[in-house]
């Protein structure tokens, strides 16, 4: 059963990762759009949010071309900096981190433009800098539900199947994570394996919704 | 000249237009700008502190230039030393009471401590008697002392001007009373310059030296 633990390993890092970098791309992003008015904000809206909608398996197939050696991102970094990140963990990260971003960016948008805008004015007219006042003020009180978001984020992360296979493959020990191990057993009729590993991933699972209902209600706090 | 101010701003929906044109000069350290909701007094005062800018004309303030549409001068709130006072307070729902005294005295990206001491702030806390009070959250707060501490969060970092926005409308009689009092000598304690909003007559004839009334968006008298 080594192999279903090495699994399960590999899933928490992929999916830390990949919640890592929707943690700073998702929030950011998701400000620029509460507070900013800019040109075609509703189209870039779409497209940030496409991959809740659409196949993971479609979103696979335009991130192997994206990042494939004949890509031109993957072109760019395999000439470059001698990275390939097709068939490796880190192109799970990078598949299940865009799977899971619009998870992380439509929460946070709703926080922050939810919040009211007199607690950011009241900062401002007491001379604190506007960066200052994003983590000083913005961030905190918007905190509770960008968290809910977080961690659905890092839910989905963790069982994503479709867009990590066609990227990362099913390298056992290197990109085999739970959920791709389940049909990797399944299919080889090891029926014991997919047992076990099923019932690993259902414990993450609760544990992570556990964590988030502790999270999540947690001291409350009257923002008006 | 204490205030030489000319603002003009219209501001315009699909089903009305709203045009605030005033232009002020005054010496006065207590200006009451009085009139019905809607007439343009919370907007006008957002202008003094730099949360709103109009469209054309020029703020002074003891001769400095906080805005001037022909010079293309525009000084941000942080830069102008003027204290906004919310009618609700806005006080951080996130911070205690003595955290949100000594805000505006923390520069950086990290809000005050809990176990913060400062002279400066327990002076305030002295003044306004809010010691016992200094660990509390503001949502366990009455109107009375959310009202100080946000008197005290403005004064600490010693302003310019004091911008008070309906500042009474939240109390019950016999605590308004007792609060225009204290703010009255406050005022001639500090020497600090203060505009009020008020829509209450007696706010008016108790606190006012110069009275400026507002009528959708316009001076129809002023009494001095």
């Amino acid at each position: 059963m080594d192999e279903a633990w090495i699994a399960l390993r590999l899933t928490l890092k992929v999916a830390g990762f990949a919640t890592l970098i929707n943690l700073i791309f998702g929030i950011g992003i998701a400000y620029v759009f509460a507070r900013k008015k800019f040109w075609g904000k509703d189209l870039f809206d779409a497209i940030l949010t496409l991959p809740m909608v659409m196949p993971p398996t479609v979103l696979g197939y335009y991130l192997l071309v994206l990042f494939g050696k004949q890509g031109s991102i993957g072109h760019f970094l395999n000439s470059k900096l001698g990275i390939n990140l097709i068939f490796s963990w880190q192109g799970a990260v990078i598949a299940a981190a865009i799977v899971s971003f619009p998870l992380v960016f439509k929460a946070s948008r709703a926080a922050f433009e939810s919040l009211e805008p007199q607690y950011e004015q009241a900062a401002r007219v007491l001379g604190v800098s506007e960066w200052a006042i994003f983590f000083r003020v913005t961030l905190p009180l918007a905190w509770r539900g960008i968290l809910a978001g977080v961690l659905l984020s890092f839910a989905r992360s963790s069982g994503e199947f479709g867009a990590t296979l066609m990227v990362a493959g099913s390298i056992p020990g290197q990109t085999q994570t739970l959920s791709i191990a389940v049909f990797e057993a399944v299919q080889a009729g090891r029926d014991d394996v997919a047992n076990f590993l099923v019932l690993l991933t259902s414990m993450v699972c609760i544990s992570v919704l556990l964590a988030s209902g502790k999270l999540i209600p947690g001291r409350l706090i009257e923002a008006r | 000249m204490l205030w030489d101010i000319a603002v003009q701003k219209t501001y315009q929906n699909r089903f009305r237009t709203f045009e605030l044109n005033i232009k002020l000069k005054s010496e006065a350290k207590r200006l009451v700008l009085f009139g019905p909701s809607g007439s343009g007094k919370t907007q006008f005062l957002k202008m003094l502190s730099g949360l709103i800018t109009p469209d054309t004309g020029h703020i002074r303030f003891f001769s400095e230039e906080f805005f001037d549409s022909a010079k293309g001068i525009l000084k941000p709130p942080q830069k102008r030393q003027l204290v906004y006072v919310f009618q609700e307070y806005a006080l951080f729902p996130h911070l205690t009471v003595i955290q949100n005294i000594g805000f505006s005295l923390y520069k950086n990206w990290i809000n005050p401590p809990k176990n913060i001491y400062l002279p400066e702030i327990d002076k305030w806390l002295e003044k306004f008697e809010l010691k016992p009070l200094a660990y509390q959250f503001p949502h366990q707060l009455s109107g009375g002392q959310s009202q100080r501490v946000a008197l005290a969060r403005a004064l600490v970092m010693s302003p310019k001007a004091l911008l008070l926005d309906e500042p009474f409308s939240a109390l019950d009689e016999s605590l308004r009373n007792s609060l225009r009092q204290e703010l009255s000598e406050l005022q001639t304690m500090l020497g600090v310059p203060m505009v009020l909003i008020s829509h209450n007559k007696e706010d008016v004839m108790h606190f006012g030296e110069e009275i400026i009334h507002l009528s959708d968006g316009k001076i129809i008298s002023l009494h001095i």
